[in-house]
């Protein structure tokens, strides 16, 4: 579910922090700069790996700053498509489930993907598989904060830059697309083993 | 910014769990860096996982005894060995890709036994298991 990806940055050391040990300084701007933040088409960055090369730091004419280009590796939350992860419920609606790690919160699971047969209990809020044991059918709750093993089926980057929807769309448009969350994924529950934990410890 | 390269390696659960414990401890030592609820937040979930656990040693021992196995796995197959040691053979049957059609019966088996192992479920391993592990190396070597 991690990787590590190598990027390129030229970092800007303010005048103030000249007496500062550099490599404390670029630590300190990668970090800030990166983590908990969604680069398109890599993922969520969450901390920095290690640092390859320093470039020379270059002073431009009337900056009282240096420049210094730095190639570094950052640790990315990406999971690769089929991986098998560990969420917690976060809501429930009747178009799915919201799960959660603690850090990454948009992973939904869609109601076609629940388990077979699945109803949505509308008066508790929640995914009730309809288990059918020999004949009699047992309700298994899919409860909030309850922790489900889930299958990672697709994955969706979407490019929320400032520009992209700068008042050129309809009112409408920019109220959805404002909803949409950098990096999402989809997930299922619907194969034998998956969903909440507790379902199979017992087999 | 410039993306050098998306993806040049893939990191185990533990490998990220011990990296941030070190980058928690150096946050304290340099300061300014406002990441820690990020890091935090991604530690107490690798806190609840297989991987607090583990250490690099175990899982080298793992793979080793996999790469012994007559079992050819991929390696996004032995990620999710590591990360999530799976305890019974439907668990091991998610993770595995056409599993009932590559894996025969005892591999299963065998297979079963070493994620056990290595998620230190057997803490009491009989004399008559080890020997007949033993015997297991022997032949594979």
């Amino acid at each position: 579910m991690f990787i590590v990806s190598e990027f390129e940055e030229v970092v800007k050391v303010q005048p103030t922090h000249l007496e500062d040990d550099q490599m404390s300084r670029i630590i300190i701007h990668l970090n800030s700069m990166l983590a908990n933040k969604v680069v398109m088409d890599v993922g969520l960055c969450l901390s920095l790996f290690d640092i390859l090369e320093i470039g020379d730091s270059i002073i431009y004419p009337s900056e009282g700053a240096y420049f210094s280009k730095v190639r570094f590796r950052f640790v990315v939350f990406r999971p690769f498509v089929e991986e098998i992860l560990i969420g917690k419920v976060k809501s429930s609606s009747s178009d799915g489930a919201v799960l959660t790690t603690g850090f990454f919160e948009d992973i939904f699971v869609p109601a076609a993907n629940m388990q077979n047969p699945s109803r949505f209990d509308t008066k508790d809020k929640v995914w009730v598989w309809e288990y059918d044991n020999c004949g009699d059918t047992v309700e298994l709750h899919m409860d909030i904060g309850e922790t489900v093993r889930f299958r990672v089926v697709s994955e969706q980057f979407v490019d929320t830059h400032p520009g992209v929807d700068s008042g050129l769309l309809d009112t409408g448009e920019i109220a959805t697309s404002k909803s949409k969350s950098p990096y999402s994924i989809v997930g299922t529950v619907r194969e034998p083993g998956l969903g909440v934990i507790g379902w199979w410890t017992d087999l | 910014m410039e993306v050098k390269n998306p993806q040049v390696a893939v990191l185990c659960n533990n490998e990220v769990f011990e990296l941030l414990k070190k980058t928690q401890e150096n946050t304290k030592l340099i300061g300014g860096m406002n990441h820690s609820t990020i890091l935090y937040e991604v530690n107490k979930y690798l806190e609840q996982r297989a991987c607090a656990e583990q250490n690099p040693n175990k899982i080298r021992e793992f793979l080793i005894k996999l790469k012994h196995m007559p079992i050819n796995l991929s390696k996004k197959e032995k990620l999710m060995l590591v990360n999530d040691p799976p305890d019974s053979v439907l668990r091991l049957s998610l993770g595995i890709k056409d599993f009932y059609d590559r894996l025969s019966e005892p591999e299963t088996e065998m297979l079963l036994f070493a994620t056990k192992k290595f998620s230190g479920e057997f803490q009491i391993i009989t004399k008559q298991e080890l020997v007949e592990e033993e015997e297991e190396e022997e032949e594979n070597n």
